[in-house]
């Protein structure tokens, strides 16, 4: 086990210095942020010292050396914009109301998750489970902008029942929660239902019944707990994907969290915010997998990854 | 026809500013009561210090601080702000300003005095200010002197004619700020907790999120205005479709929207006011001939006819109906001037389109890239970019229409490492001036000239120059219709931003120099 998590943690570290270079590159091949913070009013020499002042008149592997060595002393340069505040300065006070969305999105995506699929299991074949699986089938494909756009237009334009948009109190959250929680309701009850459909078919769950033990102790002691294997170790993925794919309910939600900022930066090449940004969360992403990873094979004794 | 639509529109935009000028805004005495919610598509830098971002901050900065001259309203020509009279030189390169006395900054830091003024340009022209400006006013402004208390003087490098309301007139970002504020407390701080002479003051602010600003004390007692509203919130909401939502809900009251959602917020009992002027055009790359490093000879829209061609092919009245509901007027190119309205847009001829390319040399056409992208305002630029192309393959070009960003363009434009060699759609500039706006459009004189020739650069210095008011209108005139004969660029169309607006603003006075006096809503 510890020779496997010392294999993915290497491995971790080449896949985020190989996207380090990506974003590095990806960041100035797309156009040149010296021009983006000239006015229309500026000068040749303006563009000149700017593009002096960014560093951005060195050649690329100098930059990405320096660029990398800052990086790994905490340092991940200043916005290009306004008062030149350091980048991880933005992205930190940005982060929490990403973390605060995605872990409310979760909660009800859990919730909803699991009842929908374990009910939809219990009862297969019914009303219920029809109507489970065809909500399953829906909450996957509808985009989250059109899904966002149509609730807003429900419970705040017609029915004033909530706020269209904007970041306060716990009415704020929960519109951009159920389109966020939308998505992860449906996998999980997909999850969910396949999972507790095998461990119902189990030997063990047979014998359980045969013992005589009421469908409820059967459910809740003896079948639940294995069926939540699979929705345990995604969890950590879908927090994790509720925070980098925040993007779009960020932006239609007016959501001021890294979501948002990456958007700002990418249209106005900030490009030492969004490379923040993005190996923020790609190093987020890499660890929760890595976390999940090792939480199966502790939550499941039949999985050891040793040979 | 056009001519008359154009001047009602202008007419009408000028009605609007009756009674909102500095002075006229004083009879305007009731106390301000209540909160005007307003949803814009972004805070940009959120930076409170004038030096510390870009000009589209004035948005929330005019609410501050004030300027040395407002525009009037009715002549486009600066009047008393915090600077009362002015006189320039008979060079013109020499400016004195006396202050108004009195005019204090908030909390008690004293009076505005010529200190605070030099102060702040200084600040803005300092080599670390990314303001706006910054750029031309390093290179126009020599010197700023404080000889006494209530007198500024500004010693330029060269004659500028508008100088005063084109550099520090409320169109620019070039505000005055408390010296001994940011002094005493630093930049830091006077930048969390801004101070200016303006109606109001900040008071609330969340990151990425909203700005409240409130009514000064005794704001009834303000020198230039008594604003409607005790309160202004300003919300960041990028997404338009969700500005569209917070209008309806009644949870904003004003709040920019595209034309396509005109007729959607009018159903919901709301009305429509212009707010921000911008003017889509279609920009031909590697046409600025004074610089041999930006100019190819041989693109086929190095020739006038050409350009003509392209111009002539274009249905104007179309396009204003059809994408713009009929709230544009048509146009011969980007920049806006009451001295411009006779010039009229290019008719839509199509067989003189193809007699031109052919007098060209081009009776078959030729291969053209259009660039396109969406910026804001301009949610329609794509639209009007495969329009353009669809109107240009009829008189025989070969157009290949490329979706991109505006950052991209942008770079390639003044970027200085390439020459664009293909044409690509724009929303226009913001210009505080006519010389502000024709140095950039006809000279070789910033990164982001797209058209020069020796005649157009002549007649720029001569204009810009001439300090007599009726000589210079003149040669105003002369300059535009050059312009319009060169076919400098394919000019679409005049318009203004769409805003949404609830029931509880009656009026906002916008025109094309000043867009963001908020403390003016009614």
């Amino acid at each position: 086990m510890q020779r496997y998590i010392a294999q993915r943690l290497v491995q971790a570290v080449v896949t985020i210095f190989l996207m380090s270079i990506i974003v590095f590159l990806m960041g100035r091949m797309t156009g040149d942020p010296a021009t983006l913070l000239m006015s229309q009013y500026s000068t040749e020499d303006d563009r000149i010292e700017i593009t002096k002042r960014l560093g951005l008149d060195k050649p690329l592997p100098e930059q990405y050396l320096i660029f990398i060595t800052d990086a790994l002393h905490g340092d991940f340069g200043r916005s290009v914009k306004g008062d030149r505040r350091p980048a991880l300065e933005i992205v930190l006070e940005r982060l929490p109301a990403s973390l605060k969305l995605a872990a409310v999105s979760l909660v009800i995506g859990l919730l909803f998750g699991l009842a929908l699929g374990i009910t939809s299991a219990i009862k297969r074949g019914s009303a219920l489970d029809t109507a489970a699986r065809v909500f399953a089938l829906f909450g996957q494909s509808i985009p989250v902008f059109l899904l966002g756009i149509v609730l807003m237009y429900v419970f705040a334009v017609l029915l004033h029942w909530l706020p269209t948009s904007g970041y306060g109190g716990f009415k704020y959250y929960i519109l951009p929660a159920i389109t966020m929680s939308w998505f992860t309701v449906a996998a999980i009850t997909r999850l969910a239902r396949t999972s507790m459909l095998d461990v119902l078919n189990c030997e063990y769950i047979k014998l359980a019944r045969i013992k005589g033990l009421s469908e409820s102790v059967v459910i809740l002691k003896h079948a639940l707990r294995n069926s939540l294997i699979p929705v345990i170790t995604f969890m950590g993925t879908f927090f994790v994907i509720m925070i980098t794919g925040a993007v779009v309910i960020e932006t239609v939600f007016s959501w001021p969290g890294i979501g948002r900022l990456a958007v700002e930066t990418v249209m106005d090449r900030n490009f030492p915010i969004l490379q923040t940004i993005v190996l923020f969360m790609t190093t987020l992403y890499i660890f929760a997998n890595l976390f999940v990873d090792i939480l199966y094979a502790y939550v499941d004794p039949r999985i050891r990854y040793d040979k | 026809m056009k001519r008359l639509r154009l001047c009602i529109v202008l007419l009408g935009m000028l009605g609007l500013f009756v009674g909102l000028s500095p002075v006229g805004a004083q009879a305007q005495k009731a106390a301000p009561a209540g909160t005007v919610n307003i949803a814009i598509s972004t805070l940009h830098e959120e930076t409170f210090l004038p030096w510390n971002g870009g000009g589209p901050r004035k948005f929330y900065l005019d609410n501050i601080y004030e300027y040395l001259f407002y525009v009037d309203p009715a002549t486009g020509k600066a009047i008393p702000g915090l600077a009362k009279k002015w006189k320039v030189s008979p060079d013109g390169k020499t400016w004195t300003f006396t202050l108004r006395k009195g005019v204090p900054f908030h909390e008690g830091w004293g009076e505005v005095t010529s200190a605070d003024v030099k102060y702040s340009i200084e600040q803005i022209v300092d080599p670390k200010s990314v303001v706006g400006p910054a750029g031309q006013m390093r290179k126009l402004i020599a010197k700023v002197e404080a000889p006494d208390p209530y007198t500024v003087v500004f010693q330029l490098t060269r004659a500028d004619a508008e100088f005063d309301f084109g550099y520090m007139g409320n169109s620019m970002c070039a505000p005055i700020c408390c010296k001994k504020y940011v002094e005493t407390v630093g930049d830091e701080k006077a930048n969390a907790h801004p101070i200016g002479t303006g109606a109001y003051t900040l008071t609330e602010y969340k990151k990425g999120s909203s700005m409240t600003f409130t009514t000064v004390k005794d704001v009834e007692k303000h020198w230039r205005v008594t604003p409607k509203f005790k309160t202004i919130k300003i919300l960041a909401v990028p997404e338009e479709a969700t500005r569209v939502a917070m209008l309806k809900a009644g949870e904003v009251d004003l709040a920019p929207i595209s034309y396509d959602s005109v007729d959607t917020v009018k159903a919901s009992g709301l009305h429509i006011l212009p707010g921000s002027f911008w003017a889509p055009l279609i920009r031909f790359g590697g046409i600025v001939a004074t610089d041999p490093k930006r100019y190819i000879p041989n693109i086929p829209w190095a020739k006038k006819e050409v350009r003509q061609a392209l111009n002539y092919a274009i249905d104007r009245d179309a396009i204003v109906k059809n994408i713009f509901h009929g709230s544009a007027v048509p146009s011969f190119g980007s920049i806006s001037s009451p001295l411009w309205n006779d010039i009229p847009a290019y008719p839509y001829d199509p067989e003189k389109a193809k007699q031109l390319l052919k007098q060209a040399g081009y009776p078959n056409g030729f291969k053209v890239t259009l660039k396109v992208f969406t910026t804001t305002p301009g949610a329609e630029l794509p639209l009007l970019g495969q329009t353009a192309a669809m109107y240009w393959q009829n008189i025989g070009l070969d157009v290949t229409v490329i979706p991109t960003d505006w950052g991209t363009v942008r770079s390639e434009w003044s970027g200085g490492k390439m020459v664009p060699d293909y044409v690509w759609t724009h929303r226009g500039l913001y210009w505080s001036s006519l010389n502000s706006g024709l140095m950039v459009e006809t000279t070789s004189k910033t990164p982001f000239s797209s058209y020069a020739t020796k005649e157009s650069e002549a007649l720029f210095d001569k204009m810009a120059t001439e300090l007599d008011a009726k000589k210079r209108a003149k040669l105003a005139v002369e300059m535009g219709e050059f312009l319009r004969e060169e076919a400098f660029c394919v000019g679409l169309v005049h318009a203004y931003e769409p805003h949404g607006v609830s029931k509880k603003i009656t009026a906002w006075p916008t025109n094309v120099l000043y867009p963001n006096n908020l403390d003016q809503l009614k």
